[in-house]
Parts: structure tokens; C-alpha cells; sequence
């Protein structure tokens, strides 16, 4: 069922209003940042926060829950995402048409004027976003960041991105995980010439894992051709 | 750094480019662990002491989370759960074996050790306290661990097959280092058999009184059910079903087994039901409360086979309790329990089923029985007084029967009454037992030679004489009465005689109370019985109603062509011979004088029908009218002269007008012509009339003996019309009113005697032998072929509505239907019971 338009425009203004902090009931710090948030909005979707802030343990007064590890720009993508159902951060000064509608997500139609390379610095921050995800087991969020990504890795036309954001995917994420990490030896075999690129070189030193990933694929796509 | 189509700066500032990331870690990841490793340990540790308030969920989350990050899951897992084993052996263990004390193992060995139920009940009580205490800070740590390490389950456990949950593992050290385990020396008993004695124990003070702390013990059936057998966590595998179920129903097997025994030995009946029944509902309770909801079918089970189901027989059959007693006694209450509880066991209610329909079969037999007693009682009254005066005392008999009829009947139906009670306030007016209790009261009614002819005369009183003054309700409730009964007679055949004849008599001679009623009850026969079954009563209502018309058409038809001559009025009733009883009809031959219709009428009545038989053949070509004087009669009015020397009435001339029976009229006529103070023989009668011995008996009776309407003088006086007797003319006779109706003597009594009844289920067999025979043909005319058995069924099916005719009938009418060549035996091997149609 979708929803009518207006009921959407309410829904939205609704979640608007609070992300400005009116009732807000949770104080999250993350860096110099801080959030006002809801706990019914964070709690539902998200066991971490639920456990934090219900189980038997420390509440600190005023209720604040700190990110001290945790990438700001991914947090704060998060808490985007949770009050308007997409990221990153628009600016409210912003000229550019608002999201017409709730769940209406990122992507290339919506920003379609900003040029390819500047979509390709958000490569990163999808990859963040994707590993904040699975860390507080946020609903929904894990999935539009891997969509995001899966978008745009395929066209990144910088090595220095795409060398950063595979670092991010081979060290933020668990080995068994393998969203991020399929999509990243998928790119980088057929883009090869970025082995050329230094920083590529730096992190295959570096990451064994994304090493041997490569060198199986590439393994596996050989034996297909000689089938 | 970011490079855009034109104007990159300030679009730049509305998307916030995102900033660098700062490499996470440097090298020492092992450092890294350890650290983690040291905080959650810490973290564990606290929370083992309750100081959990001071920890901070996302911290020690994290630090969880960094190590799986960090491919060490597996290290955490291994020492999370090494930690969690020697906290609980240096902790935990210490204290439950404190609690394991001699006294205590001995409450599984042996209950009736000199220890007191208070003392026993105390130190279970407090091993169970214990128990749950432990078990409830086990839990509420595990669950806390399982918390922060929340992410561990995520990214490592859940990927590795070989693993289970933290939680099912740590939760589990309870199970393997407390409950299978043996905390004493002294002892080999496991943990967990002491825990279940105990719960056991418990719950038998509770049934034998005791209170005890439900909550407590439902606590440790919690905890039983947390537990699983393996780490897989199962749900059949649940301790609590695995271990500790099988021993509280066997447990409570042994309980209620020797309960059961001793209810039987000690109680009666309605006690045992009683206790029953709370004993289920205190188990309802007990599972509800104490231990879990789910053992409730399989404890309910025990209870059912312990105490119901083994003794039932038992119980049913005690003296001065058991169910006939109750069902005597119209025990409502313990009929309903006892209904209840058997419907718990059996759904065909096979005991409670047998032994009412025993009991109803042996009180309709005693109806019978009481019936037979009084019968013997009055019939010996009645030969004292007999002797000469059989004529005039035999009424009394019949009146008798009468009344015996209408006392079966009531009794029947006070029967019907009463267990109809019990079974709509009992049993919840269900349909086997319905259709039992019916089959019985049609069994014991059938085996009953005279249920037939007893329904029919109770219609028959009734519509004579019992609604008289009745409202219309009362009526049909009477009416619903007769119904009912009918619909337990098997021999409807021999019900139709019967009911045919004493209908005719009713309407033959007026005495019907009701026609509207009459036709009522006819209609309700018609609808359970179907048309054929009445057709013949309709029948008869219908020549009535005709022959009323013809009377009067006859009427205007003399008046119109009289002379104005002194006519006889003539009522006339034609009756369908098909529709009649054949005693009426004057078809019998039994008493073997031919037929009884014979009579020489006088002059002015043959004259007279031969007038109405004109008038009645001139619209109807091809009828045959038969005259029967037996059942008309005549309104004579006759003049007694004054008699000299007398006062008071007889001193004058009398004019009586006396309804007497046709034959009757014939006789008075002879006596016109004759001499003043001559006499008749009753041979002269005979020869004169030409009515047959038996009835002249009668019609003398009817005036020359009953009292009220003595017009002959009989000599000698005695009360009894034999042959050789005089008959001459009572110039004195008197009464007090104007018209008298002389009674009428029939031949077809109300009741009959042995002989009479022989010969009507002869007559119905010959009519039945007719219908089998009917039947037969029908059948094979359309199977062509048929074994014999099957032959035989069908036959019984198709007839069931009517009688249930004898196997032995039915062969005999097969061998006949042979020898008349309709069937034939085909000579063909293997096929010696097969008939065969012949067309």
C-alpha cells in the first residue's frame, strides 16, 4: 500500500519537526556533534539502542549515549535516515526540490545534476554507512546503503575513492559479510587499470583478505573462459 | 579536492562533502583484545554481583563488537564460557551443596521415614528456595551477557554451524554442573531427581491437604522448562518434558491408583464420583498454577484411567449407591457428574449406555409384573361373585382391562417420563444414549404381548371418557402420549386392528367424546406412520359422513313419494367392507354357525329395506347391500297397560320409548302378536328370527335380564339366558324416565380373552403372511436374482415400518412363492441359497 500524498507530506513534516529535537528524550554525542533524538525511533529499529537504553545497565542522566568510535558522518547519516528515511544531509538552504516523498532515497535521478565525480566522494560514506549499520543493527538502512553503493562503484572513475572505500569494506565489516567485499573484487577486476593507481598497491599490501579475494576471482573467471 | 561541472563550490555547500576517514587502528590488535577481553570480563564480573547499574551497555557492545570485527569471535566464545565455568564452580556450586543435605536425599527414597510432613515440607521447601534463588541469578546473568555480547551471536556464532548461541551455552552450565550432577558424598541421586522428589513431595501434601508454596514450585517447573536437554534448545527437549513429566504423571498415577482403591473400598458411589470430579478440577488448578499448563491433557488422562476408567464397573455396580440406584432414586446431581465424567473416557458411554438400558427394560418388565398381580387379584374377586351372573358381571372384567390398560400406559409413560428427565438434566440430551433409551422402552413395550391392544385402549378411554372437560392443551397432551407410545410399537399391523375395531365400536354406537379429536389423532398417525397406515380409518369416517347424507336424501325421498301412511324412520350407516373390522362386518366364521347377519326380519322392515335398497341401487348400479342387524339398533316405543289392583304408575298406562339393538326389535315385535300372558321359548325365538345362538343370547340379555330395561319376563329368574328358557311379556315393567336404552351386549368385547386374542394374531398372521408375500415378489421382481440372507434382510428392511415379521414366516412364505412357481431355485453349484425370479 502506498501511501496518498498528503498523508506522506504529514508523516514527513511530523519527522521533520522532531529531528529539529522537540520532545526529544535521547542525547547522542558523537565527537563534537551532538544529536536530540527520539528513542521510539531509534529503539524500534535498532536492538543496540533498545538494549542500551532499557536493559539493566547504566543510563547516564541526561540520557546520553556516546559514539566515541563511530565515523560522524555515518552517524549522523544514520540519525538522517531514521527521521527522513534517506541520507546524507541536505541543507536546509538547500534549492534543490525536497524529497517528494517519504522513502524516496538517494540516487543518481534525484542528484542527477551533481556530476559523477562528486557522487563519487559519497562512495565512502555509503561504505560507512553500510558498517554502521551492521554494527547497531539499524532496519533498513544496511540495505539502502549496499543499493547506494552497489550504484555507484561500477562508475567511480577514482582509484583514490574506490581505494578508500575498499579499505572500508575490508576492515569495517566482518569477513562473512560479504555485500560490500563482492562488489568491490567484482569492480576492481574489471577496472583493472586501477592496479595501476598507488593507492590501490598501498592496500593490497595491506589487505591480505581483499588480496586473495582478488586473485580467487580472478582465479574462478579463468577456469569459465576455458570451459 | 571536489571537482564539478561549474560553480563546484557553492553547490558544494548545500551537500556537505564528506570528510576523510581517520584510519581506525594501527597494529597491536592483540593489545586490542586483550583490553576488550579485560573490560568484559570485568563487565561479566559485575554483573555476577549485581553492579551491573555502573556498566555502560554501548562500551562493553563495542568492545564485543571490536573483537568479532576483528575475526576473534571465536576467542571471545571460548573464554566468555571458561570464565562463565569457573565463576560457577568457585560460586555457585559451593552453595547449592550446602543445600544438598542427608535429610533431603532421603525424601526421594522414602516417604514414610520417620521425618514429619511439617519437617519434610521444610526442608524441601528450603532446598527449592535455594534452587530457585541460584537459578534466578544464573538467569538473569546470562541474559545480561548474552546482551552485550549481542554482536558475537551476530557475526560469529550465527556463522558457525558447530556453535550454539551464548546464552543456550552458558545458560546450560546450570544443567550440566547442578542439576546432573551429584553434590553429595553420600549420595549417588542426581540434582535434579532429589529437585523433582521434592516438587513430588510437595505435591503430594498438596493433594493430600497440606498447603504449600505454589509459587515456589512453579519457579523451579519454570526453570525445568528454560532447560533443554542439548544446546540446541529443542522444544521437545525441554527438561521439563523430558524429565520431569514423565515422573509427576507417573507419580500421579500411583497416587490416584491407590486413592481409587480406596474409594472403593471405603466409599460409595456418589462419593467417588464427588471426589472425581475435584480431583480434575484440582488438577486443572494445579497445572495453572504450580507447575505448566501443557502436562493438563496428559494428568487429566491419568486421572481419567486411574480413577474412571479401572473401577468404573465397580462403582456403577455397588449396592445402594451404585447407578441403579441412583437412576431409582433420581440422583440429578450425580447422574450429571457421572455423565461427565464418562463422557471424559468414552464417547459411546458404553457402562452408563448398558446398564440404563438394563434398568429400563427390568422396569418396564415390572410394570408388566404389577400388572399381572393386580390382574390375578380382581380376577379372583370376580369368580366368587360369578357363577350364574356372568353376563351381568362381565363388564366388570372388561372394565378391569380397561383400567389395567390405562395403568400400563401410565406407568409406561411415568417410565418415559422419568428417564427423559434424566437424560435432557443429566446427560446433556445426548444423542446415544437417546437413541439407547429408545431402543429400550421399544424393546421391553414389544415384549409385551398386549402393548397393542393396551395403546389402543387407553386412545380408546380416552376419547370415550377421559377428555371429557378437558382443555384443548390437555388434549394434546394426551394425544402427544398415544403418539409416543405408537411410535415404540414394532407389530403396528396388530395396533391397526386393534385400533380399527375399538374405532368403530366409538363411532358405530356414539360414544366418541370428540370427532374433531378422533380425526386429530388420525391425522397425527398419519404423519408417523404414513397413509396407509390410516387409510382405513379415514375410510370409515368418510362412509359416515356419506352414509348421514343418504339418510337424509332417503328421507325427503319417502316423504315426497309416501301416502302419509305411518313410515318407519330409517337411519341408515353403509359401511365399506374394506374399511371395517370384519367382526362388525359380520365376516367372522369363528364361532362356526355361519354367518351371523341371518335374520328373519318382520314383514315392515323387510319392506322397508327393500325400499332403501331401490332408492339406494338407483344411483349405484352394481352394489351389494348386506343387512347386519349385530350392530344397529331401533328406538321402539312400547305401551304397558294399566294394571287393576295396582297405585301409583302402574295403576296407569305407560308409554316407554326404548332404544334397544336390532336383533332386540326383531324379538319385541314377536310378542305384539301374541296372547296376553302367553310365552315364547327361547327354540321358538330361534326358529322365528332365525339369529344365530349366540347372539339371541345376547339380545335376550339386553331385555330380558339388565334391569333397567327388563321388558320380557324370563323364567326361571336366573341371571344367565340358556336355552329352554321362557320369555314372556313384563306387562309390569316400569321406569323412571320416558326413553331407555337397553345396553348392548357385543361380542366384540373391549378386551379380549386368551382364546379371542389367539385368534386375532392368527388372523394378523395371515394378513402379515399376505404382505410378505407382496413383498417378496416386489423384491425379486426387480432383483431378478438374490441370495437368501440378503432376501431375508431386505424383506425385514422393507417391512420394518409395519411389523417385524418372524425369520421362520418369511421362509416359510419363500417355500410357498417356490411351490406357486413365482421363484425357483437354480440348480447351479456353489449357489444353493440363491432364489431366482420366474416372470
Amino acid at each position: 500500500m502506498k501511501l496518498d500524498l498528503t498523508t506522506s507530506k504529514a508523516l514527513q513534516g511530523s519527522l521533520i519537526s522532531a529531528e529539529s529535537g522537540v520532545y526529544s528524550d535521547l542525547l547522542i554525542k558523537c565527537g563534537t556533534d551532538e544529536y536530540y533524538v527520539h528513542k521510539i525511533l531509534l529503539c524500534t529499529r535498532s536492538p543496540f539502542f533498545a538494549k542500551a537504553c532499557d536493559g539493566p545497565f547504566k543510563v547516564a542522566t541526561p540520557l546520553t549515549t556516546a559514539c566515541p568510535d563511530d565515523d560522524p558522518e555515518a552517524v549522523s547519516a544514520m540519525i538522517c535516515y531514521l527521521y527522513r528515511g534517506c541520507y546524507p544531509r541536505v541543507e536546509a538552504d538547500a534549492e534543490r526540490p525536497q524529497l517528494k516523498r517519504l522513502g524516496d532515497t538517494w540516487n543518481i535521478e534525484t542528484y542527477g545534476e551533481e556530476t559523477i565525480s562528486l557522487q563519487d566522494e559519497y562512495l565512502c560514506l555509503h561504505a560507512k554507512v553500510y558498517a554502521i549499520a551492521e554494527k547497531y543493527q539499524v532496519s533498513g538502512l544496511k540495505e539502502m546503503a549496499l543499493r547506494n553503493f552497489s550504484f555507484l562503484v561500477p562508475r567511480t572513475i577514482s582509484p583514490h575513492n574506490f581505494a578508500e572505500a575498499s579499505e572500508i569494506a575490508y576492515t569495517m565489516t566482518i569477513d562473512s559479510d560479504r555485500g560490500l567485499r563482492d562488489l568491490v573484487v567484482d569492480v576492481l577486476f574489471s577496472k583493472s587499470q586501477f592496479l595501476e593507481d598507488e593507492a590501490l598497491k598501498k592496500l593490497l599490501k595491506r589487505l591480505p583478505d581483499l588480496t586473495y579475494d582478488y586473485v580467487m576471482y580472478q582465479h574462478r573467471k579463468q577456469e569459465e573462459k576455458i570451459e | 579536492m571536489i571537482s564539478g561541472r561549474g560553480g563546484a563550490g557553492a553547490r558544494a555547500g548545500r551537500i556537505r562533502p564528506p570528510r576523510r576517514i581517520v584510519r581506525p587502528n594501527g597494529p597491536g590488535e592483540n593489545a586490542d583484545f586483550e583490553a576488550c577481553w579485560n573490560m568484559l570480563k570485568e563487565a561479566l564480573r559485575d554483573i555476577h554481583n549485581k553492579n551491573c547499574s555502573r556498566l555502560s551497555f554501548e562500551e562493553l557492545y563495542r568492545a564485543a563488537y571490536k573483537i568479532v570485527l576483528k575475526k576473534k569471535g571465536e576467542a571471545l566464545y571460548d573464554c566468555v564460557k571458561e570464565f562463565e565455568e569457573q565463576w560457577f564452580a568457585e560460586h555457585v556450586i559451593p552453595k547449592i551443596e550446602v543445600l544438598v543435605t542427608k535429610s533431603l536425599i532421603n525424601i526421594g527414597v522414602d516417604r514414610t521415614s520417620a521425618t514429619s510432613v511439617n519437617e519434610r515440607r521444610q526442608t524441601g521447601e528450603k532446598f527449592l528456595k535455594g534452587l530457585r534463588d541460584t537459578w534466578e541469578d544464573h538467569n538473569m546473568s546470562m541474559n545480561m551477557t548474552a546482551d552485550i555480547l549481542m554482536y558475537l551471536d551476530r557475526g560469529y556464532t550465527q556463522l558457525e554451524s558447530q556453535r550454539v548461541p551464548i546464552f543456550a551455552t552458558t545458560i546450560a552450565l546450570f544443567r550440566d554442573h547442578i542439576l546432573r550432577s551429584c553434590l553429595n558424598s553420600n549420595s549417588r541421586a542426581m540434582v535434579i531427581d532429589i529437585l523433582i522428589s521434592v516438587i513430588l513431595d510437595q505435591v503430594n501434601m498438596e493433594r493430600e491437604g497440606d498447603v504449600i508454596d505454589r509459587n515456589l514450585i512453579r519457579s523451579c517447573s519454570r526453570m525445568l522448562s528454560c532447560l533443554y536437554e542439548t544446546e540446541e534448545e529443542n522444544e521437545n527437549d525441554k527438561l521439563y518434558l523430558t524429565v520431569f513429566e514423565p515422573r509427576f504423571l507417573d507419580n500421579s498415577k500411583v497416587f490416584y491408583s491407590a486413592e481409587c482403591e480406596r474409594l472403593l473400598r471405603e466409599s460409595d458411589a456418589g462419593a467417588w464420583l464427588r471426589h472425581t470430579q475435584q480431583r480434575l478440577n484440582e488438577e486443572v488448578d494445579r497445572c495453572g498454577t504450580t507447575i505448566e499448563l501443557e502436562t493438563l491433557p496428559k494428568v487429566t488422562r491419568t486421572i481419567d484411567q486411574e480413577l474412571i476408567v479401572t473401577h468404573l464397573s465397580e462403582f456403577l455396580a455397588l449396592d445402594g449407591s451404585g447407578l441403579k440406584w441412583m437412576i431409582d432414586n433420581d440422583k440429578i446431581d450425580d447422574l450429571s457428574i457421572l455423565y461427565r465424567l464418562i463422557s471424559r473416557v468414552d464417547v459411546k458411554k458404553t457402562a452408563l449406555r448398558d446398564i440404563l438400558q438394563r434398568r429400563v427394560v427390568e422396569l418396564g418388565i415390572e410394570i408388566e409384573n404389577v400388572l399381572k398381580n393386580t390382574d390375578f387379584s380382581t380376577a379372583q374377586g370376580d369368580g366368587e361373585e360369578g357363577g350364574e351372573g356372568e353376563k351381568a358381571k362381565a363388564l366388570n372384567p372388561v372394565a378391569q382391562q380397561t383400567a389395567a390398560a390405562i395403568k400400563w400406559v401410565d406407568d409406561v409413560l411415568h417410565l418415559k417420563d422419568k428417564f427423559d428427565n434424566l437424560w435432557a438434566q443429566c446427560f446433556q440430551n445426548d444423542l446415544i444414549l437417546q437413541s439407547a433409551l429408545t431402543k429400550s422402552f421399544s424393546d421391553f413395550i414389544n415384549m409385551f404381548a398386549r402393548s397393542s391392544e393396551y395403546v389402543s385402549l387407553f386412545i380408546d378411554d380416552n376419547l370415550k371418557r377421559g377428555i371429557k372437560g378437558k382443555t384443548e392443551a390437555e388434549v394434546d397432551v394426551v394425544l402427544e402420549k398415544a403418539i409416543i407410545l405408537i411410535r415404540y410399537l414394532q407389530d403396528r399391523d396388530l395396533f391397526q386392528t386393534y385400533y380399527q375395531r375399538h374405532l368403530a365400536r366409538r363411532l358405530l354406537h356414539g360414544k366418541s367424546e370428540s370427532s374433531d379429536v378422533e380425526k386429530q389423532i388420525i391425522s397425527r398417525m398419519k404423519q408417523e406412520m404414513g397413509q396407509q397406515f390410516t387409510s382405513k380409518f379415514e375410510g370409515m369416517f368418510r362412509d359416515l359422513g356419506t352414509s348421514a347424507e343418504l339418510t337424509t336424501n332417503y328421507r325427503n325421498h319417502i316423504r315426497s313419494v309416501g301416502d302419509g301412511s305411518k313410515t318407519i324412520d330409517l337411519h341408515i350407516n353403509v359401511l365399506t367392507t374394506n374399511y371395517w373390522p370384519p367382526e362388525v362386518m359380520g365376516r367372522t366364521t369363528q364361532i362356526g354357525e355361519g354367518s351371523r347377519v341371518t335374520c328373519t326380519y318382520p314383514p315392515e322392515v323387510t319392506r322397508l329395506q327393500a325400499s332403501f335398497e331401490q332408492f339406494y341401487l338407483t344411483d349405484r348400479n352394481g352394489r351389494k347391500l348386506t343387512w347386519i342387524g349385530t350392530t344397529g339398533s331401533a328406538d321402539v316405543k312400547c305401551t304397558f297397560p294399566a294394571i287393576p289392583g295396582k297405585s301409583g304408575l302402574l295403576a296407569r298406562e305407560r308409554r316407554y320409548e326404548i332404544n334397544v339393538p336390532t336383533f332386540a326389535m326383531v324379538v319385541l315385535l314377536l310378542f305384539n302378536d301374541l296372547e296376553e300372558g302367553a310365552s315364547l321359548s327361547f327354540e321358538q325365538i330361534q326358529d322365528k328370527t332365525s339369529i344365530s345362538t349366540s347372539d339371541l343370547m345376547r339380545t335376550l340379555t339386553a331385555i330380558a335380564v339388565a334391569p333397567k330395561s327388563r321388558v320380557l319376563l324370563k323364567d326361571p329368574l336366573t341371571k344367565s339366558v340358556k336355552a329352554k328358557d321362557k320369555f314372556s311379556f313384563n306387562a309390569a315393567f316400569q321406569s323412571k324416565t320416558i326413553r331407555i336404552k337397553a345396553p348392548i351386549i357385543n361380542a366384540v368385547s373391549k378386551v379380549e380373552d386368551t382364546t379371542e386374542r389367539k385368534s386375532t394374531e392368527e388372523k394378523n398372521n395371515q394378513t402379515r403372511a399376505h404382505i410378505v408375500d407382496a413383498a417378496i415378489v416386489r423384491i425379486m421382481k426387480s432383483r431378478k436374482e438374490l441370495s437368501h440372507s440378503q432376501l431375508v434382510s431386505e424383506v425385514l428392511a422393507q417391512l420394518s415400518s409395519r411389523f417385524r415379521p418372524e425369520v421362520s414366516l418369511v421362509k416359510k412364505r419363500i417355500e410357498d412363492l417356490i411351490a406357486r412357481e413365482y421363484l425357483e431355485r437354480p440348480d447351479e453349484d456353489g449357489s444353493p441359497s440363491l432364489y431366482r425370479y420366474v416372470a
